[in-house]
């Protein structure tokens, strides 16, 4: 089960993780976009830890990742900022009232929040986005709870699923964000975005795992 | 007006934007920008909440335009709406169009009032120009007109040396757009409509060149004449100046700060709304009797007049209240609107207003500061005649979302009357911090600074500002960053109060087990709800003064059975004091018809008067009776002085529980009948009245007047009217232990039991209730959550041993300290 110190914990690890990997993050960005995504998503996820209600407010994981949500909108600046703000925001709203999460429940998260994604975003699979790293990653997700493992083998294979796809993302073409004004020159590099939603998926594993 | 929205990455090219089109609108389009992060590091990015509460502060249902440069603003502008009112929804629109030109073409068509529609497809075809320019192929389009009504011309010359290029072409586009008019113009082979600034600015009229104008319709006559006016006058250019570049980088303005007096505290962004000049609803309508109208007007002249003269004695401002006084003995004034009732037949309302906006138009129009500034008094005077003639014209106040609301003045009626949804702060020009406005502010907690002054004249309707409640200033041209800055303190605040809230829920029992009963102060049935939500226990005072004077009539029974029910709704299960009508004194009610007193604070109010109006009376109390067989009301009378009317009013209460006992309406027998402690003879008496009520409420704001014998609106003796003289701790003392020896409970409802440096001494002299604004709730909770009762008994013991109001102070701080 997954519980709001669970939540509070895997937001905790991403700003650890994006703190770690804002120069790799930000190079990955540079050949392709403007070179900001890891400072982008460094400053916003230490912003929303900077902004976690104290643990003493007990308060709910829809009401912390919504939290995330707001300060994600405000801080992360470039187009990460309001697609992972929708994100924490459609699947704050996918748990709201509960206090703990199963796996059908986490599943609900993280569709929730794709498809806010996706509809803020508009973009389809192979447009060489987050969503190529995001999509996978809940289907592998569903997959293994239904053929009965338990949660935390399941969001191993999740994680998994998000790395396979941002490595997919190299020989792609961006259709969506600044990367797909170069056109054929976006052949060849990782997108910045899907190696953010493996960074992100990660820490929720490990938080998770305790 | 429509509102503009700009967003991009970079906050400089966002305030450039702006700034070019503040140059050619002079400030009429509201427009909010939106750029960069807060990040002094990588300012560059988009912030979904800035473009949210861009979009916010200038919301109106007019409709509000959002313009983006690339990428993650689009993303970022899609995403506020997820956050903004969805009733909004359908007013916002996301323009595709170009971000410089779109929003340049948008705001110009904006700025002569154009709907919607033609403003979006400014901003759309906002590339056209440039394109014409580069590509002079492109076709101009040319205007159908029926050919049915016979069409007036008018041929003139250009003789600006720039030609019709933006400016000029703003000026004719919103000339045109006063009058009704089809007006078309004809360069050579190429048409365009006058009404639309992108068709005008596309036919590249240069100087020299021959433009002709067509006019169709009613008034063709007239348009063509100011056009041809227009065109003598150059088209509005100096030509001297420079051929100007074609971007101006404007010097920032220096940080002015404008000092007012704080009357409630906080903090708000927004931008002016000045009051002064909107123009109230008036009925237009013929008279068939003006000589009658003539009469009204003069009544309504002389009543002004008495309420300025009683006013200039009593406030700090007098001074300003004896000057506008003086206005309305202006005979010009008074003979121009008497003029027009008896040549048009036009009611005594529409001639004054007339008249009124026609003089503050000749001081405006002088240019000079100051008499702009006088401008402001003759609206404001001429709204206090209004408010005479016709009460409920100069009522209603409905401003654009996110406003700062300012006024000359604010009447208390007018300033109830606001919506928090619309207002987010108040300035006004005169007033002080104890005025009833300022204390209607407080208990909407909305931010307030009072007492402008002359300053009050640099503001600008539109114009975004921060006001600072707490240290009473505003600053006039705060920069993007200043802006968030404050955006952020609020947010802060925001959090806080919630937090404060949570502790606001709690019961407020000292650790020893003594429970006091923690209530709000209410003005109106609404208010019930943030009461319950700042944590009040129930309601210690509705006062039912602004029920009684938002009306033209008294309202009718069931009106009252509404509010009252809905008030005890609000406080879902508390208990309810409804304090009866508490008329006269300084709070005027037109259709009263009371009588003017030199003195109403010492004069015919509260009780005194309610007793002697039985209409009035029993309908309050069917009311009141009928709604405690729901709730858990209580019924209190104010400014009760002596036994006698203590006997007439339980009196009254009784024949209307029997009348209703007649009638088969249920209601509660058992209800509580208590009385208001504010004359200092019913405090001397408490130990008679005790056995006629079922409970006290001290309240302490008049009874320490009373007791000092000093007005705190008098700026020479207010320092005597302070909630630590010993008379006045005393007089609680005896008071309560009056009633508590008949079992009775005591309350207190002044500013006092809100203040939380006397929460220890209040509850240690015995009080079982205390009744505030709902803001300082958490605060006094806290107190008495951490008091206990056998400490507070020794603070108060050794607080009432202490001779001077000075000492009480210095020692309750020393305590909270
Ligand atoms: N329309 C979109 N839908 C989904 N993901 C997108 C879209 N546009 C951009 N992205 C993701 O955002 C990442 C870039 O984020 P970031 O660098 O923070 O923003 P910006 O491009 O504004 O600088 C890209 O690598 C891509 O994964
Ligand atoms: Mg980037």
């Amino acid at each position: 089960m997954i519980t709001a110190q669970h939540i509070r914990a895997w937001l905790e690890r991403s700003a650890q993780t994006f703190a770690a990997q804002k120069g790799y993050l930000s190079d990955l960005d540079s050949p392709i976009g403007d070179a900001d995504h890891g400072t982008n998503m460094a400053r916003g996820f230490a912003k929303v830890v900077e902004k976690l209600p104290p643990a003493a407010n007990n308060a709910d994981s829809s009401t912390l990742l919504k939290g995330a949500s707001m300060t994600l909108m405000a801080t992360v600046g470039g187009a990460s900022g309001p697609l992972y703000g929708t994100f924490f925001l459609r699947a704050s709203a996918a748990v709201a009232g509960k206090s703990e999460l199963d796996g059908a429940d986490l599943h609900a998260l993280l569709t929730a929040g794709i498809e806010g994604v996706v509809q803020r975003g508009r973009a389809e699979p192979g447009d060489k986005t987050m969503i190529d790293a995001l999509l996978p990653a809940a289907q592998a997700l569903k997959t293994s709870l239904d053929q009965g493992a338990d949660l935390v083998a399941a969001l191993d294979a999740c994680v998994h699923a998000a790395e396979a796809g941002m490595q997919a993302t190299i020989p792609l073409q961006a259709r969506k964000g600044r990367a797909s004004y170069l056109g054929e020159r976006s052949i060849g590099h990782q997108d910045p975005g899907a190696t953010s939603v493996y960074f992100l998926l990660a820490a929720l594993c490990d938080a998770v795992k305790g | 007006m429509i509102g503009l929205v700009l967003v991009s990455h970079s906050a400089a090219l966002a305030d450039g934007v702006r700034a070019l089109i503040k140059q050619m609108t002079q400030e009429r389009v509201p427009i909010a920008v939106a750029g960069g992060v807060d990040d002094p590091d990588n300012p560059i990015g988009t912030d979904v909440i800035k473009v949210a509460e861009a979009i916010s502060a200038v919301y109106s249902p007019d409709g509000v335009i959002v313009l983006m440069d690339l990428g993650s603003a689009v993303l970022s502008a899609e995403t506020a709406l997820e956050l903004v009112d969805t009733e909004w929804l359908p007013h916002i629109h996301l323009s595709a169009a170009p971000f410089v030109e779109g929003a340049l073409s948008a705001a110009v068509q904006a700025s002569v009032g154009s709907p919607l529609e033609q403003v979006l497809a400014a901003a759309r075809g906002g590339l056209a120009a440039k394109q014409q320019h580069l590509t002079p192929s492109a076709a101009p389009t040319a205007i159908p007109m029926p050919a049915s009504v016979p069409a007036l011309h008018l041929t003139v010359p250009v003789p600006n040396r720039l030609g019709l290029h933006a400016r000029p072409a703003a000026r004719l586009v919103s000339l045109v757009g006063q009058y009704a008019a089809e007006v078309t113009l004809r360069k050579g082979e190429r048409e365009a409509s006058a009404r639309q600034i992108n068709a005008v600015a596309l036919l590249d009229v240069r100087q020299g060149d021959e433009l002709e104008f067509t006019a169709q319709g009613t008034d063709a006559r007239a348009v063509l004449d100011a056009i041809q006016q227009l065109a003598k006058d150059n088209f509005g250019d100096r030509d001297v100046e420079a051929p100007h570049p074609v971007i101006t980088v404007q010097a920032k303005r220096p940080v002015a700060v404008l000092a007012g007096v704080s009357a409630a505290p906080g903090l708000a962004v927004g931008q002016i709304y000045l009051l002064d000049d909107t123009r109230p609803d008036l009925p237009t309508g013929r008279s068939a009797d003006p000589a009658g109208e003539q009469v009204r007007l003069t009544d309504a002249l002389s009543s002004a007049r008495v309420e300025l003269d009683v006013l200039s004695r009593r406030s700090e401002a007098g001074a300003i209240f004896q000057a506008q006084s003086l206005m309305l003995r202006d005979e010009d004034l008074l003979r121009a609107a008497q003029d027009q009732i008896k040549q048009q037949q036009c009611s005594a309302e529409y001639a004054w207003w007339h008249a009124i906006e026609a003089l503050a138009a000749r001081y405006r129009d002088t240019g000079n500061a100051v008499l702009r500034w006088r401008s402001a008094d003759i609206f404001d005077v001429g709204r206090r005649v209004l408010r005479q003639l016709a009460p409920e014209t100069a009522a209603a106040i409905h401003v654009p979302a996110g406003s700062i609301l300012a006024a000359p003045d604010l009447s208390p009626s007018e300033a109830a009357q606001l919506n928090r949804d619309e207002v987010r702060g108040i300035v006004t020009q005169h007033g002080g911090a104890t005025s009833h406005m300022a204390i209607i502010a407080r208990g909407l907690a909305l931010p307030a600074v009072v007492g402008l002054g002359t300053a009050y004249s640099m503001l600008t309707s539109g114009q975004t500002v921060i006001v600072d409640g707490d240290k009473g200033w505003i600053l006039p041209h705060p920069t993007a960053e200043q802006i968030a800055a404050a955006c952020r303190t609020i947010e802060q605040q925001r959090l806080e109060q919630r937090r404060q809230r949570a502790v606001g829920q709690q019961l407020a029992i000292t650790p020893d087990g003594r429970r006091i009963e923690v209530a709000a102060n209410i003005g109106s049935a609404a208010d019930a709800v943030s009461v319950a939500e700042a944590g009040a226990d129930g309601v210690g005072v509705f006062r039912t003064e602004l029920l009684f004077m938002s009306h033209t009539l008294p309202p009718s029974e069931a009106e009252q059975v509404q509010a009252y029910t809905t008030a005890a709704e609000n406080v879902h299960g508390g208990s309810v004091i409804i304090r009866t009508l508490d008329v006269g004194g300084d709070k005027p009610i037109a259709y009263l018809k009371l009588p003017r007193e030199d003195n109403p604070f010492l004069g015919y109010r509260g009780i005194r008067c309610w007793l002697e109006r039985p209409e009035l009376a029993e309908t309050q109390l069917r009311a009141i009776c009928r709604v405690s067989a729901q709730h858990p009301l209580k019924v209190m009378f104010p400014m009760v002085g002596t036994l006698e009317e203590v006997q007439t009013a339980r009196e009254l209460v009784r024949a209307v529980q029997t009348q209703l006992t007649r009638e088969a309406i249920p209601f509660d027998p058992q209800m509580e009948v208590g009385i208001m402690i504010e004359v200092p003879s019913a405090a001397l008496l408490a130990d008679v009245l005790a056995d006629h009520v079922d409970f006290f409420s001290l309240g302490t704001n008049d009874l320490t007047q009373y007791l000092m014998a000093a007005d705190r609106g008098n700026a020479h003796v207010n320092a005597l009217v302070s909630p630590f003289q010993p008379a006045l701790l005393r007089t609680i003392q005896q008071v309560v232990r009056a009633a508590h020896a008949r079992g009775k409970w005591v309350g207190v409802c002044g500013e006092m039991a809100g203040d939380p440096r006397l929460t220890r001494v209040l509850l240690g002299l015995g009080v079982d209730e205390l009744s505030m604004n709902a803001p300082a709730i958490p605060a006094v909770k806290t107190i008495i959550r951490e008091t206990d009762y056998t400490a507070a008994q020794a603070v108060a013991a050794h607080v009432l041993t202490l001779p001077t109001a000075a000492q009480v102070e210095a020692y309750l701080d020393g305590q909270s300290a």
